[in-house]
């Protein structure tokens, strides 16, 4: 990176953290602290929602999940628009109705309080234990691609989200996430115009379409009913729509978002304008993946992205790794000529020349991936530990390869960006619920305004403190990271069920919800540990559902045998 | 702790809450604005369904 980079980087991560402290100043009370000074807009309101769910990996990785997989994670977010009208036509009214800071606070009065500490206890769980990935996961890329002290950048990024959004609350993490969301979406456009400019003169875009779709990556929507597929239409329809659902209407990172508008209005407009644009925003940042792919066919790439790694190994067993990049540049010059022939054939409409050119490219690129797999393993052999998964770096690789200075810089502060907001909603919102559903709650009902202000305040630093330590010293804990990721996924689906039991099933109380909630969080602890790693494991998204069937299901059962009992 | 299976009382609901309507030129109710954006998500199925065929 140039200094003008430096210079992009840091002046637009300070100066958009000083604007959301300068605008919050002289903020007063525990409503204006957790919901803002009630005035916020539904464009603030859209890209906060939005900045809040996009993490850093979000544009570090969905490109290389393109580049590798093509489009069809974009089945992901099928079920969005569908949860959004439901969280904004039922779950939004009922919260602004009661007037709660939290969604848990909900599940009190519907119910009773063992059931609000249990939804608390649940959010704070799956997020307090993966507190630090927001901030690691990025860290650990961007310091190794650019050779930064990997503590210094989890520090700098940790502390900086750490100071605004405990001294500005939840309306300084809306007002920097407008502005960080907007860094994130220049850097992206300006990275895909980049892209479409840089490919081949005479590709055309149809061209390069037809040659993503010819090596696979153009499988947008699978109707397949198979239950082993991770991303088909119907398990992103009803898996996802339990996942989306739960995380939009019962999280309380993305609830304190969109109850902090100045009107159910705008918090609805909020919701629907994310409605309507996230699978288009998903499909673009996947199709920049695919593009990645289409440009790196006339443009050889490494045969292993993340090249420190590649290169700190080859060190060791120089000669074999020069040989596998040797063997990969072979089959590479093979591929590209056989495309360059195909696309001639294609255009001189020479449909037998075309057939067999296409033929030759698809065998020279099953020959680049078997020698992509052979680095990947030479590269294990060399250190156990090495990371052989490099999708995570296509897409730096690309920016740092072929962008032009200041928009390198750009583009690094579009995922700082993108880190920050993601942390900073999730920091708020631990802090809001430990100290309202279990400070205020449970131990000190009768303080003033401005001690649970105050409160707040220390909680959410101390959950930004926790966040630091796990992200400085996760690499002691690779399996704690893929523990956290399961957590997220199999507890979704049953704290769901419990908002829709308290919305749509009048007569259940809340023992039998409770009780219910625990068997069927039993039941999917149960399911996922049974059949994991086993040929009959399922994707993860159809936990959601069954956790929320369950939930609704044992609720239901438990209420009708207690009612028998009494009768 | 509240006892068990007692529902507690809503709050007092903000004023007007359920009769705001929509403030769009082109939706003047919320379930318009509700067909619209499934409207958008059949429409984006299509053309996801139309690409991949196109293309595969």
């Amino acid at each position: 990176m140039s200094p003008l980079d430096y210079l992009v980087l840091f002046g637009t991560m300070l100066g958009i953290a000083a604007y959301g402290l300068w605008r919050t100043r002289g903020q007063r009370g525990l409503s204006g602290y957790l919901r803002g000074s009630g005035t916020t807009g539904w464009v603030t309101i859209g890209l906060s929602v939005m900045a809040t769910q996009a993490s850093a990996i979000t544009f570090l990785s969905t490109p290389g999940q393109g580049y590798e997989d093509g489009l069809t994670f974009v089945q992901n977010y099928f079920a969005m628009p569908l949860a959004l009208i439901i969280v904004a036509a039922v779950f939004l009214p009922m919260f602004r109705r009661l007037n709660v800071y939290t969604a848990y606070e909900f599940l009190g009065r519907r119910f009773d309080a063992k059931t609000r500490l249990l939804g608390a206890g649940l959010f704070l769980l799956q997020r307090g234990l993966g507190a630090g990935i927001t901030i690691y996961a990025p860290a650990i890329v961007l310091s190794t691609v650019f050779g930064w002290p990997l503590g210094l950048t989890i520090i700098f990024s940790g502390l900086l989200v750490i100071i605004y959004t405990v001294i500005g609350g939840n309306e300084a993490v809306s007002v920097t996430q407008k502005y960080q969301i907007m860094v994130i979406f220049g850097g992206m456009a300006t990275a895909f115009v980049i892209l479409l400019a840089r490919l081949p003169a005479q590709l055309t875009f149809t061209d390069a379409l037809t040659v993503a779709g010819t090596f696979h990556k153009m499988n947008a929507v699978d109707f397949s009913p198979d239950l082993h597929r991770r991303y088909t239409f119907w398990s992103g329809m009803f898996g996802g729509l339990c996942l989306l659902l739960s995380y939009f209407g019962t999280d309380q990172s993305q609830v304190q978002r969109y109850i902090s508008g100045a009107s159910l209005r705008e918090c609805k407009l909020g919701l629907m304008f994310n409605a309507v644009c996230k699978i288009p925003m998903q499909f673009l940042i996947l199709l920049l993946g695919v593009l990645m792919f289409v440009f790196y066919q006339f443009e050889q790439p490494p045969v292993f992205f993340n090249q420190s790694s590649w290169q700190a190994a080859a060190q060791h067993a120089g000669g074999k790794f020069h040989a596998v990049e040797q063997k990969f540049a072979d089959a590479y010059l093979q591929k590209e000529q056989s495309l360059r022939a195909w696309l001639d054939a294609r255009h001189r409409h020479d449909p037998a020349a075309a057939a067999a050119a296409r033929a030759q490219a698809l065998a020279a690129h099953d020959q680049s991936e078997a020698i992509r797999a052979e680095a990947r393993a030479a590269l294990r052999e060399a250190d156990v530990h090495a990371q052989t998964n490099d999708g995570d770096y296509v897409f730096i690789t690309f920016i740092l390869a072929h962008l032009p200075h200041g928009v390198i810089g750009l583009l690094v502060a579009a995922f700082f960006a993108a880190a920050l907001s993601s942390k900073a909603a999730e920091l708020s919102a631990l802090g809001s619920t430990t100290s309202v559903d279990f400070y205020r709650h449970l131990l000190n009902r009768d303080a003033g305004d401005a001690h649970y202000v105050k409160a707040s305040r220390w909680f959410t630093a101390l959950w930004g403190l926790v966040a630091l330590g796990f992200a400085l010293f996760a690499h002691l804990a690779e399996n704690l990271i893929q523990a956290v990721n399961i957590v997220g996924s199999v507890f979704y689906g049953v704290v769901l069920g419990l908002f829709l039991v308290a919305f749509f099933v009048k007569w259940v109380r809340g023992t039998a919800v409770f009780w219910g909630a625990l068997l069927a969080e039993g039941v999917v602890l149960y399911f996922y540990f049974h059949l994991k790693n086993t040929p009959h494991e399922i994707s993860y998204l159809w936990y959601n559902l069954i956790g929320c069937v369950a939930c609704l299901l044992f609720s239901v059962l438990i209420q009708a045998a207690n009612f028998k009992k009494k009768v | 702790m509240k006892p068990s299976g007692t529902p507690a009382p809503a709050a007092a609901p903000e004023p007007g809450i359920d009769k705001e309507g929509t403030g769009l030129p082109a939706f003047r109710s919320w379930r318009a604005v509700y067909c619209f954006v499934f409207a958008a998500f059949v429409l984006w199925v299509v053309l996801l369904a139309a690409l991949t065929k196109a293309f595969s």
